[in-house]
C-alpha cells in the first residue's frame, strides 16, 4: 500500500502488554509502516531523543508501569521538539475523563480496536506529510 | 368478759373494811380488784401490774394520797392514770394535781355514795379501754406507715434495677447500633472492592482480547491479500472472531454494569432516526448468527429522536439477541416501530419459550434470570436487561415486558420523540435515511 512511498513513515507503539505490541507491530508493518516500539513511557521518551526523525505518531496506552501515559503527555509537552507529534491513545478504558485530563491528545481508540479503524487513523496522520 | 378484757383497778387503803366495801361497790363493773393497805402495797402492785384506775384514801399513816400520787405520777407509765381521791374536800390540793399532771384526775367525799363511785370508775375505765384501743389504732397504723414505707423502698429499689436493666439495654443497643453501622461499613466496602474488582477485571480481561482479535484481524487480512484459506478456513476464522466479539461485548456488559452501580453511565446525544437504528441493528445480527426470520414493520418517515446511537444498538442488540436466544424453535420475530404523540414505541415480539409470571416483576434485575431457563442449555448472566433498563431510563424512556410461560415475550421500547426534525443533519449522524436497509420491510 505505502510501497511506493521512498522513505516509510514511522510509527511508535508505546504499550506494556508484549503480545499488544507484537500485533500492533505486524500489523503496521504489513500496512508499510516503519515501526519502533517502547514497554513504558520513559523507554518512549527515550527511544525519541535518540531517534533522528520522529514519528509521524504515537499510539500510546495509558496504564503503564514506570512511566503511564499521563505522565509520558506532559513530558511530552514539555520538550518542544517533542510536543508537535500527534499521540493517539489506545485504551481499554476510554472516558471523559481521560478525555478532560489529556487535551494534548489527537484522538481516543478503545481497545480492543478494530484493525480497519486503527489503519484509517493511522493513515490520516501520515498522508498529511510529504513522504 | 374474759379476764383478758377486764382492766385493774387498785385500791389504796390503811383500812381493810374501806377496801371490802370499795370493793363491793365496785364489783358490778366486773373489773378485776386489787387491794392495797398501804402506799407501799401499793407502788409494788404498780410496779407488778398494769394498773388502769387507781381509787386512794387521801389520808394514810404512812403516806398521804397525794404525796403518793406525785410518786406514782413520777414514773412514765403512770403519768396520765385515772386517780380518784377519797376524801372530804380539799379544792386546793385537788386543783394542785390538776395543775401539775396531765393524767385524770377526780375526788369523791365521803361518805362515799355508791353509785358515784362506781360511775366515777366506770368513766375512768371506759377511758382507759379507749385509751388503750387508741394506741392499738395508733400502732397499727404506725406498722402500716412502716410497711408502706418498707413498700416504697422495696418500688424504689424495684425501679432502681429496672433502671439499671434499662441502662444496660440501652448500652446493648448501643453495642448493636455500632456493630450494624460497622457491618455496613463493611458491606459497603464490599460494594466498593467488588465495583474495583469488575473494573480491573474488565480492563484485565481486554488486553489478552485486544491481541486476540487484533492477530484475528491480521490474519483475516494476510489470508484475503494472499488468498491461502480454504472456504472452510476462513468460515472458521470468522467464528473465531464472532466469538471473540461475543467475549468482547460480555466484558462491556460487565463494565457497564460497574459503571452504571457508579453512578458514571453517560451519554453521548445526538439527533438519530431510530427506523434506520433499528434497521441496522437487525442486519448486523442477522449476518453474524443463524437465518432467523426477522419482520420489521415502521413508518415509511424518518423516527428523529434524541439518542446516543451507541448505547441504542446495545439495547436493541439485546433485546433481538434475547428474542433469538429463547426461542430455541427459531420461530418468527416481529419488530414494530410506532409513533404516538410525543413517543415512539419499538416493540419486538417473539414466538419462543416466553417468562413466567412470577419472574417477570424482577425481570430487570441484575444478576436476575428467568427460572425457566435452564443454565445448562442457555448462556448468560442476567445482565442485559438489566443495562437495557439502565440506558432506556437515561434516555427518559421506559421498558416494558408482556409474557407468558410457553407463548413468547413481547418488550416495548418507549423513547421520546425529538421535539422538531432537523433542517440539517450533520454528517456525524450514522442513522439518516440515506443508510442502507439490508432487511425489507
Amino acid at each position: 500500500m505505502f510501497a511506493h512511498t521512498p522513505s516509510p513513515h514511522g510509527i511508535l507503539v508505546v504499550d506494556d502488554d508484549y503480545a499488544i505490541r507484537i500485533m500492533l507491530t505486524e500489523v503496521l508493518e504489513d500496512a508499510g509502516y516503519q515501526v519502533m516500539s517502547a514497554e513504558n513511557g520513559s523507554q518512549a521518551l527515550a527511544l525519541l531523543r535518540e531517534s533522528p526523525t520522529p514519528p509521524s505518531v504515537i499510539l500510546l496506552d495509558l496504564m503503564m508501569p514506570v512511566m503511564n501515559g499521563w505522565v509520558f503527555c506532559v513530558e511530552q509537552q514539555a520538550d518542544a521538539q517533542l510536543a508537535p507529534i500527534p499521540v493517539v491513545v489506545l485504551s481499554a478504558r476510554p472516558s471523559l475523563q481521560h478525555e478532560a485530563l489529556m487535551a494534548t491528545v489527537n484522538e481516543f481508540l478503545e481497545k480492543p480496536v478494530d484493525i480497519m479503524r486503527l489503519l484509517t487513523v493511522v493513515d490520516r496522520y501520515c498522508v498529511k506529510q510529504p513522504g | 368478759m374474759s379476764t383478758d378484757d377486764q382492766i385493774n383497778i387498785l385500791m389504796v387503803d390503811d383500812q381493810p373494811a374501806k377496801l371490802l366495801s370499795y370493793e363491793a361497790i365496785l364489783s358490778d363493773l366486773g373489773e378485776n380488784m386489787i387491794r392495797a393497805n398501804s402506799g407501799r402495797q401499793a407502788l409494788e402492785q404498780l410496779l407488778k401490774t398494769d394498773i388502769a384506775v387507781i381509787l386512794m384514801d387521801v389520808s394514810m399513816p404512812e403516806i398521804g394520797g397525794f404525796e403518793l400520787a406525785e410518786i406514782i405520777r413520777q414514773h412514765p407509765r403512770y403519768q396520765k392514770t385515772a386517780i380518784i381521791f377519797v376524801s372530804a374536800v380539799h379544792l386546793t390540793d385537788l386543783d394542785r394535781m390538776k395543775g401539775y399532771a396531765a393524767g385524770a384526775v377526780d375526788y369523791v367525799s365521803v361518805p362515799v355514795i355508791p353509785e358515784i363511785l362506781r360511775a366515777k370508775v366506770s368513766i375512768f375505765a371506759e377511758l382507759y379501754r379507749k385509751t388503750q384501743q387508741l394506741e392499738r389504732l395508733n400502732q397499727e397504723l404506725e406498722q402500716r406507715v412502716a410497711d408502706r414505707t418498707a413498700e416504697l423502698h422495696r418500688r424504689a429499689e424495684e425501679l432502681q434495677a429496672l433502671n439499671a436493666e434499662l441502662a444496660r439495654s440501652n448500652q446493648e443497643r448501643q453495642t448493636l447500633l455500632e456493630s450494624e453501622r460497622a457491618a455496613r461499613a463493611e458491606a459497603e466496602a464490599a460494594v466498593q472492592l467488588r465495583e474495583q474488582f469488575l473494573a480491573v477485571a474488565s480492563h484485565e480481561l481486554k488486553t489478552p482480547l485486544t491481541a486476540l482479535m487484533g492477530f484475528g484481524q491480521l490474519f483475516q487480512l494476510r489470508a484475503q491479500r494472499t488468498n491461502s484459506l480454504s472456504e472452510r478456513d476462513t468460515q472458521s476464522l470468522e467464528r473465531i472472531l464472532v466469538q471473540a466479539d461475543r467475549l468482547h461485548r460480555m466484558i462491556n456488559a460487565l463494565l457497564d454494569v460497574s459503571r452504571i452501580e457508579q453512578g458514571r453511565l453517560r451519554l453521548e446525544r445526538e439527533m438519530l432516526d431510530l427506523n434506520a437504528l433499528v434497521r441496522h441493528t437487525v442486519a448486523e445480527m442477522q449476518q453474524m448468527s443463524s437465518q432467523q426470520h426477522v419482520e420489521i414493520h415502521s413508518p415509511d418517515v424518518e423516527q428523529w429522536i434524541t439518542g446516543d446511537p451507541l448505547r441504542l444498538e446495545q439495547v436493541f442488540y439485546n433485546l433481538l439477541g434475547n428474542a433469538m436466544k429463547y426461542s430455541p424453535q427459531g420461530g418468527p420475530i416481529l419488530i414494530s416501530i410506532t409513533p404516538h404523540e410525543s413517543m415512539v414505541h419499538v416493540e419486538i415480539r417473539d414466538q419462543g419459550m416466553g417468562i413466567p409470571a412470577r419472574d417477570l416483576p424482577h425481570l430487570f434485575e441484575r444478576f436476575y434470570r428467568a427460572s425457566n431457563v435452564s443454565i445448562d442449555n442457555i448462556s448468560g448472566v442476567g445482565i442485559g436487561l438489566y443495562v437495557v433498563q439502565e440506558i432506556v431510563s437515561l434516555h427518559h424512556g421506559t421498558v416494558t415486558v408482556q409474557s407468558k410461560e410457553g407463548q413468547g415475550s413481547t418488550f416495548t421500547i418507549t423513547l421520546p420523540r425529538a421535539a422538531a426534525l432537523p433542517t440539517l443533519v450533520d454528517g456525524s449522524a450514522a442513522y439518516t435515511a440515506a443508510s442502507d436497509h439490508t432487511v425489507a420491510p
